[in-house]
């Protein structure tokens, strides 16, 4: 019984663990490529001059 | 081994009766699984009406066509001028009034040009088991997986053997052990227990053991309801299937850790003891006594032949699952097209098989055999248990004692 709680528990904690793992390298990973808006495989990087294609973004960025 | 035989496998009613009700709930799912194997549905038949609004042309789909075709040279523009949406949007060829419907399809209507009017190109695209060589203008890099030869030998991969073939799998195993239990019971301890206990795992082993066998359980049931939600969940609500299906993509990568350092754990723990001896062949010639109550166990030491195949299976089996799992994580970081249909169909093919084989290792586990659960959950066994199915383990145990004392 006891060896069952700590393996199971020691599962589910690594779980969760993965969980935010997962979530944040997910989440960084797509703000950090190059055009989060589209889903391209890579056309975009032939295209060097559009960067951010959400003009609000843009206007943003600009007042920084 | 001299064993005085006090309880048969025959003596467990309760069980045996739990047994002939399983097998008889299992043998109808498996019959319908067979069913629907054989059942004739090579033909996919269109339910919706695919055509372009306002076209009245009676013909419906010849205008759909067009639409197709200026849709395509859209995107082919698109393609090559680059996503610029703060340029012009190129007009629809045929005016943006006109949009694609999928109205319900009423019975024995026209269908689309290509349907109604079966050419010899289409009429083999419409056979399953034949086929065509595709080429998409889309600017989809993955496009053409859809249209590739080998992409309709990986369907049928996927939906006949993965999928058809591992619910039979699944299903008539268990169906096998089912009929076991009913007729042959539990295996017994034959002289019943003695009542004083023997040390098997320690709490490191005991604790290894089940967050590797918590996250397999985990990995299997998410696993299974994405393979098959749409035959095991969608009856109950698309809602449902919608909910596990978000929980399941999330659930099935997340226990893989667990399961991995458990598998390597495992192997650190219990490979020397599970590596092929010549007893093991004795022991499989003899199908580990189990079969038969008279009380000749065939010898082994602490684990036996088909703990030694659980044990690689669980192993192999699992390091090839892990492999194949990060594979799909990051689809094209180091496989191509092709690599990746593959490592798909390992992995599913593989999942269910081990499900099947996971399956018969817990039954043994608990209702299968009498006295193995407590060797794993406390950690101790009876001892006329050790002696009748590990009977030189139980001798080295005993020996080292009194060799120390
Ligand atoms: C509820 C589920 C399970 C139960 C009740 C269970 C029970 C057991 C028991 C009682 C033993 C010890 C047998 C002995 O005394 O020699 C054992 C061993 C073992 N289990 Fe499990 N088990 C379960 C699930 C799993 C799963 C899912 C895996 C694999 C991922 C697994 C892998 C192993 C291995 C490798 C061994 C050692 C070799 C062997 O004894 O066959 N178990 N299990």
């Amino acid at each position: 019984m006891g060896s069952f709680i700590i393996g199971a528990g020691t599962a589910i904690g690594l779980a969760i663990g993965t969980f935010f793992v997962l979530e944040f390298a997910t989440i960084s990973v797509i703000e950090k490529s190059y055009n989060p808006s589209l889903n391209l495989e890579g056309v975009h990087i032939q295209y060097p001059g559009v960067e951010r294609v959400n003009p609000a973004e843009r206007v943003a960025e600009d007042e920084e | 081994m001299k064993t005085e035989v006090r309880v048969r496998g025959k003596d467990f009613t309760g069980y045996r009766i739990v047994g002939a009700i399983a097998a008889l709930l299992l043998a109808l799912v498996f019959a319908w699984q067979l069913f629907e194997l054989f059942d004739d549905d090579n033909l996919t038949v269109p339910e919706v009406r695919w055509g372009a609004a306002g076209d009245d042309s009676g013909v419906a789909g010849v205008l759909a066509d067009d639409l197709i075709t200026a849709r395509s040279r859209l995107q082919d523009e698109r393609y090559r001028t680059g996503p610029a949406p703060d340029g012009e949007v190129p007009a629809n060829a045929l005016g943006n009034e006109i949009f694609l419907t999928d109205e319900p399809l009423p019975r024995d209507t026209t269908l689309t040009r290509s349907w109604a009017m079966l050419d010899e190109d289409t009429g083999q695209m419409l056979q399953e088991r034949q086929r065509v060589v595709g080429r998409s203008s889309l600017p989809y890099a993955n496009a053409e997986l859809f249209e590739r030869p080998f992409a309709r030998d990986w369907r049928l991969g996927l939906a006949d053997f993965a999928t058809h073939l591992g619910a039979i799998a699944i299903i008539g195993f268990s169906l096998l052990l089912a009929l076991i239990l009913a007729i042959r019971g539990r295996v017994p301890i034959l002289e019943g227990r003695a009542h004083r206990t023997v040390k098997r795992f320690n709490l490191f082993e005991r604790a290894t053991h089940w967050m590797t066998s918590f996250s397999f359980i985990m990995l299997a049931i998410t696993g299974v309801s994405i393979a098959y939600g749409d035959t095991l969940i969608r009856p109950f609500g698309d809602e449902l299937l919608g909910a596990t299906g978000w929980i399941s993509t999330w659930g099935h990568p997340i226990f893989a850790p667990p399961f991995a350092l458990g598998i390597v754990f495992m192997a650190v723990m219990w490979t020397m003891r599970n590596l092929p001896s010549r007893l093991d062949l004795h022991w499989l010639s003899k199908g580990g006594g189990f079969f038969s109550d008279d009380g000749h166990n065939p010898p082994a030491r602490k684990f036996n032949a088909g703990q030694k195949l659980i044990f690689w299976s669980a192993i192999l089996g699992g390091i090839t699952m892990v492999l194949s799992g990060l594979t799909l994580m990051f689809p094209y970081y180091w496989l191509d097209l092709e690599g990746m249909s593959w490592a798909m169909l390992i992995h599913a093919i593989l999942g269910v098989l081990l499900i099947a084989i996971f399956i018969g290792h817990i039954y043994i586990g608990t209702v299968g055999m009498q006295g193995a659960f407590w060797a794993m959950w406390g950690g101790n066994v009876d001892r006329n248990w050790a002696k009748e199915h590990h009977e030189l383990w139980l001798a080295e145990i005993e020996d080292g004692k009194q060799g120390k004392a």
